[in-house]
Protein backbone atom coordinates (compact mmCIF):
# COMPACT_ATOMS: atom_id res chain seq x y z
CA UNK A 1 0.00 0.00 0.00
CA UNK A 2 1.29 3.45 -0.83
CA UNK A 3 1.68 6.15 1.76
CA UNK A 4 -0.13 9.43 1.24
CA UNK A 5 2.10 12.37 0.22
CA UNK A 6 1.66 14.05 3.54
CA UNK A 7 0.44 12.40 6.71
CA UNK A 8 -0.24 15.79 8.23
CA UNK A 9 -3.04 16.74 5.84
CA UNK A 10 -5.29 13.86 6.85
CA UNK A 11 -8.40 14.04 9.03
CA UNK A 12 -8.69 12.00 12.21
CA UNK A 13 -10.93 9.52 10.41
CA UNK A 14 -8.35 9.16 7.61
CA UNK A 15 -5.56 8.76 10.16
CA UNK A 16 -7.57 6.08 11.94
CA UNK A 17 -8.23 4.23 8.68
CA UNK A 18 -4.61 4.52 7.54
CA UNK A 19 -3.32 3.16 10.84
CA UNK A 20 -5.85 0.33 10.86
CA UNK A 21 -5.06 -0.72 7.29
CA UNK A 22 -1.31 -0.52 7.92
CA UNK A 23 -0.65 2.30 5.41
CA UNK A 24 1.55 3.97 7.98
CA UNK A 25 2.56 3.44 11.59
CA UNK A 26 1.94 5.58 14.62
CA UNK A 27 5.68 6.19 14.90
CA UNK A 28 5.75 7.54 11.32
CA UNK A 29 2.75 9.67 12.09
CA UNK A 30 4.21 11.04 15.30
CA UNK A 31 7.52 11.79 13.61
CA UNK A 32 5.71 13.61 10.81
CA UNK A 33 3.79 15.83 13.21
CA UNK A 34 6.87 16.47 15.36
CA UNK A 35 8.75 17.52 12.25
CA UNK A 36 6.01 19.99 11.39
CA UNK A 37 6.06 21.41 14.89
CA UNK A 38 9.84 21.86 14.68
CA UNK A 39 9.60 23.43 11.24
CA UNK A 40 6.81 25.91 11.86
CA UNK A 41 6.17 26.63 15.49
CA UNK A 42 8.90 29.23 15.72
CA UNK A 43 6.63 31.48 13.66
CA UNK A 44 3.49 30.90 15.71
CA UNK A 45 4.55 30.22 19.30
CA UNK A 46 1.55 27.93 19.71
CA UNK A 47 3.21 25.48 22.08
CA UNK A 48 4.65 25.64 25.58
CA UNK A 49 5.96 22.05 25.80
CA UNK A 50 6.78 19.50 23.11
CA UNK A 51 6.79 15.93 24.43
CA UNK A 52 9.16 14.55 21.84
CA UNK A 53 10.50 11.40 23.53
CA UNK A 54 7.36 10.54 25.48
CA UNK A 55 5.28 10.86 22.32
CA UNK A 56 7.55 8.55 20.32
CA UNK A 57 7.60 6.01 23.15
CA UNK A 58 3.80 6.05 23.26
CA UNK A 59 3.68 5.72 19.49
CA UNK A 60 5.89 2.62 19.56
CA UNK A 61 3.61 1.17 22.20
CA UNK A 62 0.54 1.97 20.11
CA UNK A 63 2.08 0.20 17.11
CA UNK A 64 2.86 -2.89 19.19
CA UNK A 65 -0.64 -2.96 20.64
CA UNK A 66 -2.14 -2.60 17.19
CA UNK A 67 -0.33 -5.73 16.05
CA UNK A 68 -1.51 -7.66 19.09
CA UNK A 69 -5.06 -6.33 19.16
CA UNK A 70 -7.13 -6.19 16.00
CA UNK A 71 -9.86 -3.91 17.38
CA UNK A 72 -8.16 -0.63 18.28
CA UNK A 73 -9.94 2.45 19.57
CA UNK A 74 -10.51 5.09 16.86
CA UNK A 75 -7.93 7.48 18.32
CA UNK A 76 -5.26 4.83 19.03
CA UNK A 77 -1.87 5.95 17.80
CA UNK A 78 -3.04 9.42 16.75
CA UNK A 79 -1.18 12.48 18.10
CA UNK A 80 -3.01 15.37 19.74
CA UNK A 81 -2.35 18.44 21.90
CA UNK A 82 -3.70 19.77 25.18
CA UNK A 83 -4.11 23.33 26.33
CA UNK A 84 -1.57 23.82 29.09
CA UNK A 85 -4.18 23.97 31.85
CA UNK A 86 -4.94 20.25 31.78
CA UNK A 87 -2.86 18.50 34.40
CA UNK A 88 -0.52 15.92 32.90
CA UNK A 89 1.44 13.60 35.16
CA UNK A 90 5.13 14.37 35.19
CA UNK A 91 4.78 17.16 32.63
CA UNK A 92 4.84 20.94 33.07
CA UNK A 93 1.30 22.28 33.51
CA UNK A 94 1.86 26.03 33.46
CA UNK A 95 -1.60 27.49 32.80
CA UNK A 96 0.35 30.01 30.73
CA UNK A 97 1.51 31.71 33.92
CA UNK A 98 4.71 32.51 35.75
CA UNK A 99 2.79 31.30 38.81
CA UNK A 100 2.94 27.70 37.55
CA UNK A 101 6.12 27.91 35.49
CA UNK A 102 7.64 25.32 37.84
CA UNK A 103 4.54 23.15 38.34
CA UNK A 104 4.80 19.54 37.23
CA UNK A 105 1.40 18.01 37.82
CA UNK A 106 1.38 14.80 39.89
CA UNK A 107 -1.65 13.38 38.07
CA UNK A 108 -3.52 13.29 34.76
CA UNK A 109 -6.69 15.28 34.14
CA UNK A 110 -9.73 13.13 33.37
CA UNK A 111 -9.66 13.98 29.67
CA UNK A 112 -5.93 13.28 29.46
CA UNK A 113 -6.38 9.87 31.04
CA UNK A 114 -9.40 9.15 28.80
CA UNK A 115 -7.35 9.93 25.70
CA UNK A 116 -4.38 8.00 27.04
CA UNK A 117 -6.66 5.00 27.59
CA UNK A 118 -7.91 5.43 24.02
CA UNK A 119 -4.29 5.22 22.85
CA UNK A 120 -4.02 8.83 21.63
CA UNK A 121 -0.55 10.34 21.83
CA UNK A 122 0.04 13.60 23.65
CA UNK A 123 2.39 15.49 21.36
CA UNK A 124 2.46 19.00 22.78
CA UNK A 125 0.88 21.34 25.27
CA UNK A 126 -0.52 24.55 23.86
CA UNK A 127 0.14 28.17 24.69
CA UNK A 128 -2.82 30.09 26.13
CA UNK A 129 -3.90 33.29 27.81
CA UNK A 130 -2.77 33.18 31.43
CA UNK A 131 -5.26 31.15 33.50
CA UNK A 132 -7.52 31.21 30.40
CA UNK A 133 -8.25 34.92 30.87
CA UNK A 134 -8.20 36.66 27.54
CA UNK A 135 -9.56 36.80 24.01
CA UNK A 136 -6.36 37.28 22.01
CA UNK A 137 -3.67 35.07 23.54
CA UNK A 138 -1.72 38.24 24.34
CA UNK A 139 -2.08 37.86 28.13
CA UNK A 140 0.56 35.21 27.78
CA UNK A 141 3.58 34.69 30.00
CA UNK A 142 5.05 32.47 27.26
CA UNK A 143 4.52 35.18 24.65
CA UNK A 144 1.74 36.03 22.22
CA UNK A 145 0.58 33.47 19.65
CA UNK A 146 0.34 34.52 15.98
CA UNK A 147 -2.59 33.81 13.69
CA UNK A 148 -1.43 31.42 10.93
CA UNK A 149 -3.58 33.29 8.38
CA UNK A 150 -1.72 36.52 9.07
CA UNK A 151 1.01 36.74 11.71
CA UNK A 152 0.20 40.40 12.40
CA UNK A 153 -3.17 39.27 13.79
CA UNK A 154 -4.15 37.48 16.98
CA UNK A 155 -5.42 33.86 16.96
CA UNK A 156 -8.14 34.66 19.51
CA UNK A 157 -8.13 33.34 23.05
CA UNK A 158 -7.84 31.93 25.47
CA UNK A 159 -7.32 28.63 23.58
CA UNK A 160 -5.30 30.57 20.96
CA UNK A 161 -2.33 28.21 20.92
CA UNK A 162 -4.62 25.30 20.13
CA UNK A 163 -6.58 27.11 17.41
CA UNK A 164 -3.37 28.32 15.73
CA UNK A 165 -1.89 24.81 15.91
CA UNK A 166 -4.91 23.22 14.23
CA UNK A 167 -5.16 25.98 11.59
CA UNK A 168 -1.48 25.53 10.66
CA UNK A 169 -1.90 21.73 10.83
CA UNK A 170 0.68 21.36 13.58
CA UNK A 171 -1.69 19.04 15.43
CA UNK A 172 -4.64 17.07 14.04
CA UNK A 173 -6.74 17.77 17.13
CA UNK A 174 -6.42 19.69 20.37
CA UNK A 175 -8.46 20.00 23.53
CA UNK A 176 -9.26 23.51 24.65
CA UNK A 177 -11.46 25.00 27.32
CA UNK A 178 -14.25 27.53 27.06
CA UNK A 179 -15.46 29.71 29.92
CA UNK A 180 -16.92 32.64 27.98
CA UNK A 181 -15.94 31.74 24.42
CA UNK A 182 -12.37 30.47 24.67
CA UNK A 183 -12.93 27.59 22.23
CA UNK A 184 -15.43 29.24 19.86
CA UNK A 185 -13.84 32.68 19.38
CA UNK A 186 -10.33 31.36 18.59
CA UNK A 187 -11.85 28.66 16.36
CA UNK A 188 -13.61 31.48 14.50
CA UNK A 189 -10.45 33.62 14.24
CA UNK A 190 -8.35 30.71 12.96
CA UNK A 191 -10.88 29.11 10.59
CA UNK A 192 -11.22 25.79 12.40
CA UNK A 193 -14.03 23.81 14.04
CA UNK A 194 -14.43 23.79 17.82
CA UNK A 195 -17.20 22.75 20.16
CA UNK A 196 -17.89 23.74 23.74
CA UNK A 197 -20.16 20.98 24.99
CA UNK A 198 -23.02 21.42 27.46
CA UNK A 199 -21.79 22.34 30.94
CA UNK A 200 -21.27 18.99 32.66
CA UNK A 201 -20.87 16.93 29.47
CA UNK A 202 -17.11 16.53 30.01
CA UNK A 203 -15.47 16.16 33.41
CA UNK A 204 -13.49 19.15 34.66
CA UNK A 205 -11.32 17.00 36.94
CA UNK A 206 -7.71 18.00 36.41
CA UNK A 207 -8.57 21.13 34.44
CA UNK A 208 -7.18 24.10 36.37
CA UNK A 209 -10.25 26.09 37.33
CA UNK A 210 -10.98 29.62 36.12
CA UNK A 211 -14.73 30.02 36.73
CA UNK A 212 -16.15 26.74 38.00
CA UNK A 213 -19.77 27.32 37.02
CA UNK A 214 -18.79 28.05 33.40
CA UNK A 215 -15.60 26.12 32.52
CA UNK A 216 -16.01 23.32 30.02
CA UNK A 217 -13.55 21.31 27.95
CA UNK A 218 -14.02 20.58 24.27
CA UNK A 219 -12.25 19.52 21.08
CA UNK A 220 -10.90 21.78 18.33
CA UNK A 221 -10.03 20.25 14.97
CA UNK A 222 -10.33 20.78 11.25
CA UNK A 223 -13.85 19.40 10.93
CA UNK A 224 -17.04 18.57 12.81
CA UNK A 225 -16.42 14.88 12.13
CA UNK A 226 -13.04 15.09 13.89
CA UNK A 227 -14.65 16.89 16.83
CA UNK A 228 -17.31 14.15 17.00
CA UNK A 229 -14.69 11.39 17.06
CA UNK A 230 -12.88 13.17 19.88
CA UNK A 231 -15.98 13.97 21.90
CA UNK A 232 -16.83 10.26 21.86
CA UNK A 233 -13.68 9.62 23.89
CA UNK A 234 -13.94 12.42 26.45
CA UNK A 235 -17.66 12.89 27.21
CA UNK A 236 -19.43 11.20 30.08
CA UNK A 237 -19.87 11.01 33.82
CA UNK A 238 -16.83 11.11 36.08
CA UNK A 239 -17.39 10.50 39.80
CA UNK A 240 -14.53 12.91 40.57
CA UNK A 241 -16.48 15.87 39.17
CA UNK A 242 -19.85 16.32 40.90
CA UNK A 243 -21.01 18.65 38.12
CA UNK A 244 -20.37 16.10 35.39
CA UNK A 245 -23.67 14.84 34.00
CA UNK A 246 -25.02 11.31 34.30
CA UNK A 247 -26.74 11.65 30.90
CA UNK A 248 -25.95 8.86 28.42
CA UNK A 249 -23.30 9.62 25.80
CA UNK A 250 -24.42 8.90 22.24
CA UNK A 251 -22.02 7.95 19.45
CA UNK A 252 -21.54 11.44 18.01
CA UNK A 253 -20.35 10.03 14.69
CA UNK A 254 -23.48 7.90 14.17
CA UNK A 255 -25.78 10.82 13.29
CA UNK A 256 -23.36 12.98 11.27
CA UNK A 257 -25.01 12.00 8.00
CA UNK A 258 -28.62 12.53 9.05
CA UNK A 259 -30.35 14.74 6.47
CA UNK A 260 -31.17 18.30 7.53
CA UNK A 261 -34.68 18.28 6.03
CA UNK A 262 -37.04 19.87 8.51
CA UNK A 263 -34.30 21.30 10.74
CA UNK A 264 -35.55 24.51 12.39
CA UNK A 265 -32.91 27.22 12.69
CA UNK A 266 -33.33 30.29 14.88
CA UNK A 267 -31.55 33.56 14.14
CA UNK A 268 -31.35 35.88 17.14
CA UNK A 269 -32.02 39.27 15.55
CA UNK A 270 -30.14 41.09 18.30
CA UNK A 271 -26.94 39.27 17.26
CA UNK A 272 -27.10 40.95 13.85
CA UNK A 273 -27.48 44.52 15.07
CA UNK A 274 -24.96 47.26 15.85
CA UNK A 275 -21.41 46.12 16.51
CA UNK A 276 -21.32 43.25 14.00
CA UNK A 277 -18.86 43.72 11.18
CA UNK A 278 -20.70 43.80 7.82
CA UNK A 279 -18.54 41.12 6.22
CA UNK A 280 -19.25 38.72 9.08
CA UNK A 281 -22.98 39.34 8.69
CA UNK A 282 -22.75 38.69 4.94
CA UNK A 283 -20.85 35.43 5.33
CA UNK A 284 -23.40 34.24 7.89
CA UNK A 285 -26.28 35.07 5.53
CA UNK A 286 -24.59 32.97 2.85
CA UNK A 287 -23.95 30.06 5.23
CA UNK A 288 -27.54 30.11 6.47
CA UNK A 289 -28.73 30.01 2.85
CA UNK A 290 -26.53 26.97 2.23
CA UNK A 291 -28.11 25.18 5.17
CA UNK A 292 -31.58 26.22 3.98
CA UNK A 293 -30.84 24.59 0.63
CA UNK A 294 -30.19 21.37 2.54
CA UNK A 295 -33.77 21.46 3.78
CA UNK A 296 -33.66 23.58 6.92
CA UNK A 297 -36.13 26.34 7.71
CA UNK A 298 -35.17 29.64 9.29
CA UNK A 299 -36.99 31.94 11.68
CA UNK A 300 -36.09 34.97 13.76
CA UNK A 301 -35.98 34.55 17.51
CA UNK A 302 -35.67 36.94 20.41
CA UNK A 303 -33.17 36.69 23.24
CA UNK A 304 -34.35 39.77 25.13
CA UNK A 305 -31.80 39.57 27.94
CA UNK A 306 -28.73 38.62 25.92
CA UNK A 307 -27.44 42.21 26.04
CA UNK A 308 -26.97 41.79 29.80
CA UNK A 309 -24.68 38.80 29.36
CA UNK A 310 -21.30 40.55 29.18
CA UNK A 311 -21.79 42.63 32.35
CA UNK A 312 -23.20 39.62 34.23
CA UNK A 313 -20.31 37.46 33.06
CA UNK A 314 -17.77 40.02 34.27
CA UNK A 315 -19.22 39.68 37.76
CA UNK A 316 -19.62 35.90 37.85
CA UNK A 317 -16.38 34.83 36.17
CA UNK A 318 -13.97 37.12 38.08
CA UNK A 319 -15.79 36.36 41.36
CA UNK A 320 -15.29 32.63 40.92
CA UNK A 321 -11.74 33.15 39.66
CA UNK A 322 -10.78 35.24 42.67
CA UNK A 323 -11.71 32.31 44.90
CA UNK A 324 -10.27 29.59 42.63
CA UNK A 325 -6.94 31.36 42.32
CA UNK A 326 -6.47 31.92 46.03
CA UNK A 327 -4.66 28.57 46.33
CA UNK A 328 -1.73 30.11 44.44
CA UNK A 329 -0.21 31.69 47.52
CA UNK A 330 3.45 30.64 47.39
CA UNK A 331 3.02 28.13 50.22
CA UNK A 332 2.71 24.66 48.66
CA UNK A 333 3.15 24.80 44.91
CA UNK A 334 3.90 27.24 42.16
CA UNK A 335 5.86 30.47 42.26
CA UNK A 336 7.30 31.78 45.51
CA UNK A 337 8.95 35.19 45.78
CA UNK A 338 12.60 35.45 46.81
CA UNK A 339 13.43 36.06 50.48
CA UNK A 340 9.97 36.56 51.97
CA UNK A 341 10.25 38.66 55.12
CA UNK A 342 7.14 37.27 56.78
CA UNK A 343 3.89 35.52 55.89
CA UNK A 344 2.17 38.67 54.62
CA UNK A 345 5.15 39.48 52.43
CA UNK A 346 5.20 35.90 51.09
CA UNK A 347 1.56 36.15 50.05
CA UNK A 348 1.75 39.65 48.63
CA UNK A 349 4.91 39.36 46.59
CA UNK A 350 4.35 35.77 45.43
CA UNK A 351 0.98 36.77 44.01
CA UNK A 352 2.11 40.19 42.76
CA UNK A 353 5.12 38.75 40.95
CA UNK A 354 3.56 35.41 39.92
CA UNK A 355 0.37 36.67 38.27
CA UNK A 356 0.14 38.86 35.17
CA UNK A 357 -1.86 42.09 34.91
CA UNK A 358 -5.13 40.72 33.51
CA UNK A 359 -5.26 37.96 36.13
CA UNK A 360 -4.67 40.52 38.88
CA UNK A 361 -7.35 42.79 37.39
CA UNK A 362 -9.90 39.97 37.54
CA UNK A 363 -8.89 38.89 41.04
CA UNK A 364 -9.44 42.47 42.22
CA UNK A 365 -12.82 42.76 40.46
CA UNK A 366 -13.95 39.38 41.72
CA UNK A 367 -12.82 39.91 45.29
CA UNK A 368 -14.67 43.24 45.34
CA UNK A 369 -17.85 41.67 43.97
CA UNK A 370 -17.78 38.95 46.64
CA UNK A 371 -16.73 41.12 49.57
CA UNK A 372 -19.01 41.37 52.59
CA UNK A 373 -22.09 43.44 51.86
CA UNK A 374 -21.63 43.44 48.08
CA UNK A 375 -22.58 39.82 47.40
CA UNK A 376 -26.29 40.62 47.05
CA UNK A 377 -25.67 43.65 44.86
CA UNK A 378 -23.29 41.92 42.46
CA UNK A 379 -22.88 38.14 42.44
CA UNK A 380 -26.48 37.32 43.38
CA UNK A 381 -27.86 39.85 40.91
CA UNK A 382 -25.60 38.52 38.16
CA UNK A 383 -26.84 34.99 38.88
CA UNK A 384 -30.42 36.26 38.56
CA UNK A 385 -29.61 37.83 35.20
CA UNK A 386 -28.07 34.53 34.23
CA UNK A 387 -31.33 32.74 34.97
CA UNK A 388 -33.22 35.20 32.74
CA UNK A 389 -30.77 34.58 29.89
CA UNK A 390 -31.21 30.84 30.31
CA UNK A 391 -35.01 31.21 30.24
CA UNK A 392 -34.75 33.14 26.96
CA UNK A 393 -32.87 30.23 25.40
CA UNK A 394 -35.25 27.64 26.85
CA UNK A 395 -38.17 29.54 25.28
CA UNK A 396 -36.34 29.83 21.95
CA UNK A 397 -35.66 26.10 21.86
CA UNK A 398 -39.41 25.46 22.06
CA UNK A 399 -39.55 26.76 18.50
CA UNK A 400 -36.20 25.91 16.94
CA UNK A 401 -33.68 23.05 16.97
CA UNK A 402 -30.48 25.05 16.69
CA UNK A 403 -29.52 28.71 16.79
CA UNK A 404 -27.10 30.28 14.34
CA UNK A 405 -25.21 33.53 14.57
CA UNK A 406 -21.76 35.06 14.65
CA UNK A 407 -19.08 33.57 16.92
CA UNK A 408 -17.35 36.94 17.16
CA UNK A 409 -18.22 40.48 16.03
CA UNK A 410 -15.16 40.76 13.78
CA UNK A 411 -12.50 38.66 12.15
CA UNK A 412 -9.15 38.38 13.95
CA UNK A 413 -7.93 41.80 15.05
CA UNK A 414 -4.32 42.95 15.01
CA UNK A 415 -1.83 42.14 17.75
CA UNK A 416 -1.77 45.04 20.17
CA UNK A 417 -5.00 46.54 18.80
CA UNK A 418 -7.06 45.92 21.94
CA UNK A 419 -4.47 45.00 24.54
CA UNK A 420 -4.67 48.40 26.27
CA UNK A 421 -8.46 48.46 26.30
CA UNK A 422 -9.90 45.66 28.45
CA UNK A 423 -13.55 46.58 27.83
CA UNK A 424 -13.16 46.45 24.06
CA UNK A 425 -11.35 43.12 24.49
CA UNK A 426 -14.20 41.78 26.65
CA UNK A 427 -16.69 42.63 23.87
CA UNK A 428 -14.89 40.16 21.57
CA UNK A 429 -16.93 37.50 23.40
CA UNK A 430 -20.30 39.24 23.21
CA UNK A 431 -21.94 36.44 21.17
CA UNK A 432 -20.41 33.49 23.00
CA UNK A 433 -20.97 34.60 26.59
CA UNK A 434 -24.80 34.24 26.64
CA UNK A 435 -24.45 30.55 25.73
CA UNK A 436 -21.84 30.05 28.44
CA UNK A 437 -24.00 31.67 31.12
CA UNK A 438 -26.90 29.40 30.11
CA UNK A 439 -24.66 26.29 30.21
CA UNK A 440 -25.64 25.45 26.63
CA UNK A 441 -23.38 23.84 24.04
CA UNK A 442 -21.96 26.08 21.33
CA UNK A 443 -19.63 25.55 18.43
CA UNK A 444 -17.88 27.54 15.74
CA UNK A 445 -17.00 26.39 12.24
CA UNK A 446 -15.50 28.23 9.27
CA UNK A 447 -17.83 29.75 6.65
CA UNK A 448 -15.51 31.84 4.48
CA UNK A 449 -13.10 34.74 4.57
CA UNK A 450 -13.07 38.52 4.77
CA UNK A 451 -11.40 40.60 2.03
CA UNK A 452 -8.11 40.51 3.98
CA UNK A 453 -8.09 36.71 3.81
CA UNK A 454 -8.98 36.21 7.47
CA UNK A 455 -11.46 33.44 8.33
CA UNK A 456 -15.05 34.06 9.43
CA UNK A 457 -16.73 31.65 11.84
CA UNK A 458 -20.36 30.75 12.41
CA UNK A 459 -21.59 30.02 15.90
CA UNK A 460 -24.05 27.18 16.25
CA UNK A 461 -25.88 26.92 19.57
CA UNK A 462 -27.70 23.72 20.49
CA UNK A 463 -30.12 22.65 23.17
CA UNK A 464 -28.82 21.00 26.34
CA UNK A 465 -26.95 17.75 25.56
CA UNK A 466 -27.81 18.10 21.87
CA UNK A 467 -24.19 18.09 20.66
CA UNK A 468 -24.98 15.26 18.24
CA UNK A 469 -27.41 17.49 16.32
CA UNK A 470 -24.95 20.40 16.23
CA UNK A 471 -22.18 18.19 14.90
CA UNK A 472 -24.62 16.77 12.36
CA UNK A 473 -25.53 20.27 11.11
CA UNK A 474 -21.91 21.41 10.90
CA UNK A 475 -20.87 18.16 9.21
CA UNK A 476 -23.60 18.47 6.58
CA UNK A 477 -22.51 22.06 5.92
CA UNK A 478 -18.92 20.82 5.58
CA UNK A 479 -20.01 18.12 3.14
CA UNK A 480 -21.22 20.90 0.84
CA UNK A 481 -18.42 23.46 1.37
CA UNK A 482 -14.67 23.27 1.65
CA UNK A 483 -13.84 26.19 3.98
CA UNK A 484 -12.79 23.74 6.69
CA UNK A 485 -10.21 22.21 4.35
CA UNK A 486 -8.46 25.51 3.62
CA UNK A 487 -4.98 25.83 5.08
CA UNK A 488 -2.98 29.09 5.14
CA UNK A 489 -0.62 29.13 2.14
CA UNK A 490 2.45 29.36 4.32
CA UNK A 491 1.52 26.09 6.06
CA UNK A 492 -0.02 24.18 3.16
CA UNK B 1 -27.36 47.86 84.78
CA UNK B 2 -28.83 44.40 84.46
CA UNK B 3 -27.37 41.81 82.12
CA UNK B 4 -28.99 38.66 80.80
CA UNK B 5 -26.57 35.85 80.14
CA UNK B 6 -27.02 34.17 76.76
CA UNK B 7 -24.40 31.58 75.83
CA UNK B 8 -23.95 30.06 72.39
CA UNK B 9 -21.83 26.98 71.88
CA UNK B 10 -19.97 26.16 68.66
CA UNK B 11 -19.55 22.42 68.82
CA UNK B 12 -17.15 20.63 66.51
CA UNK B 13 -18.07 16.97 66.23
CA UNK B 14 -16.17 14.51 64.11
CA UNK B 15 -18.46 12.16 62.25
CA UNK B 16 -17.45 8.51 62.35
CA UNK B 17 -17.17 8.18 58.57
CA UNK B 18 -14.47 5.99 57.04
CA UNK B 19 -13.38 8.68 54.61
CA UNK B 20 -13.08 12.46 54.67
CA UNK B 21 -16.02 14.72 53.92
CA UNK B 22 -14.74 15.88 50.49
CA UNK B 23 -12.35 13.13 49.44
CA UNK B 24 -11.95 9.38 49.58
CA UNK B 25 -8.95 9.59 51.93
CA UNK B 26 -9.14 7.49 55.07
CA UNK B 27 -9.89 9.10 58.42
CA UNK B 28 -8.33 6.24 60.41
CA UNK B 29 -6.35 7.42 63.41
CA UNK B 30 -2.69 6.49 63.81
CA UNK B 31 -1.58 5.92 60.22
CA UNK B 32 1.86 7.03 59.04
CA UNK B 33 2.22 10.72 58.11
CA UNK B 34 1.16 11.74 54.59
CA UNK B 35 -0.51 8.42 53.85
CA UNK B 36 -4.03 9.81 54.18
CA UNK B 37 -3.67 13.02 52.17
CA UNK B 38 -4.96 12.85 48.62
CA UNK B 39 -4.53 15.31 45.75
CA UNK B 40 -7.93 16.74 46.66
CA UNK B 41 -6.94 17.26 50.31
CA UNK B 42 -3.74 18.98 49.21
CA UNK B 43 -5.71 21.43 47.09
CA UNK B 44 -3.78 20.49 43.97
CA UNK B 45 -4.72 22.64 40.96
CA UNK B 46 -7.51 21.01 38.96
CA UNK B 47 -8.85 18.81 41.74
CA UNK B 48 -12.49 19.00 42.85
CA UNK B 49 -14.26 18.07 46.09
CA UNK B 50 -16.83 15.29 46.10
CA UNK B 51 -19.22 15.28 49.05
CA UNK B 52 -19.25 12.17 51.25
CA UNK B 53 -22.77 10.76 51.07
CA UNK B 54 -22.41 9.08 54.46
CA UNK B 55 -21.65 12.44 56.10
CA UNK B 56 -24.90 13.87 54.74
CA UNK B 57 -26.82 10.84 55.98
CA UNK B 58 -25.32 11.26 59.44
CA UNK B 59 -26.20 14.95 59.47
CA UNK B 60 -29.79 14.10 58.58
CA UNK B 61 -29.91 11.47 61.33
CA UNK B 62 -28.78 14.11 63.79
CA UNK B 63 -31.47 16.42 62.43
CA UNK B 64 -34.14 13.77 63.01
CA UNK B 65 -32.84 13.16 66.52
CA UNK B 66 -33.03 16.82 67.54
CA UNK B 67 -36.23 17.58 65.62
CA UNK B 68 -34.46 20.04 63.32
CA UNK B 69 -35.68 21.49 60.07
CA UNK B 70 -33.92 19.42 57.43
CA UNK B 71 -33.27 21.38 54.26
CA UNK B 72 -34.46 19.76 51.03
CA UNK B 73 -31.88 21.91 49.23
CA UNK B 74 -28.65 22.54 51.02
CA UNK B 75 -25.71 24.55 49.74
CA UNK B 76 -22.00 24.64 50.48
CA UNK B 77 -20.22 27.98 50.36
CA UNK B 78 -16.60 29.03 50.32
CA UNK B 79 -15.18 31.03 53.19
CA UNK B 80 -12.16 32.71 51.64
CA UNK B 81 -9.08 33.73 53.60
CA UNK B 82 -5.34 33.20 53.40
CA UNK B 83 -3.71 31.02 56.01
CA UNK B 84 -0.77 28.60 55.74
CA UNK B 85 -2.80 25.59 56.88
CA UNK B 86 -5.47 26.24 54.25
CA UNK B 87 -4.19 24.85 50.93
CA UNK B 88 -7.04 26.14 48.74
CA UNK B 89 -7.37 29.56 50.34
CA UNK B 90 -10.93 28.82 51.41
CA UNK B 91 -12.89 26.55 53.69
CA UNK B 92 -15.85 24.69 52.27
CA UNK B 93 -18.61 25.44 54.74
CA UNK B 94 -22.34 26.04 54.93
CA UNK B 95 -23.78 29.50 55.30
CA UNK B 96 -27.16 30.43 53.82
CA UNK B 97 -28.73 27.00 53.33
CA UNK B 98 -27.28 24.57 55.88
CA UNK B 99 -28.38 20.96 55.99
CA UNK B 100 -30.23 21.49 59.28
CA UNK B 101 -31.40 24.33 61.44
CA UNK B 102 -33.57 25.08 64.47
CA UNK B 103 -33.14 21.75 66.21
CA UNK B 104 -33.63 21.52 69.96
CA UNK B 105 -32.21 19.31 72.64
CA UNK B 106 -33.30 19.92 76.19
CA UNK B 107 -30.66 19.18 78.81
CA UNK B 108 -31.97 17.88 82.08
Amino acid sequence: MSKPDSLTTLSLAQLRDGLQSGQFSSVELTEAWLARVAQFDGELNSFISVLHDDALAQARQADQQRQADSVASPLAGIPYALKDLFCTKGVLTSCGSRMLENFTAPYDAHVASQLKAAGAILLVKNNMDEFAMGSSNENAYYGAVKNPWNPAHVPGGSSGGGSAAVAARLSPMVLGTDTGGSIRQPASFCGITGIKPTYGRVSRYGMIAFASSLDQCGPMAASAEDCALTLNSIAGFDPRDSTSAQAAVPDYTATLNEPLAGLRIGLPRSFFAEGLEQVVASRIDEAVKTVEKLGATVKDIELPNAHLAVPAYYIVAPAEASSNLSRFDGVRFGFRCDNPQDLQDLYERSRWEGFGDEVKRRIVMGTYALSAGYYDAYYRKAQQVRRLIKQDFVAAFQEVDVIMGPAAPTTAFKLGEKSDDPVSMYLADIYTIPTSLAGLPGMSFPIGFDPQGLPVGMQLIGNYFDEARMLNVAHQYQQHTDWHQRVPERFA
Amino acid sequence: MEWETVIGLEIHAQLSTHSKIFSGSSTAYGAAPNTQASLVDLGMPGTLPVLNKKAVEMAIRLGVAIDAEIAPLSVFARKNYFYPDLPKGYQISQYELPSLAMGTWILR
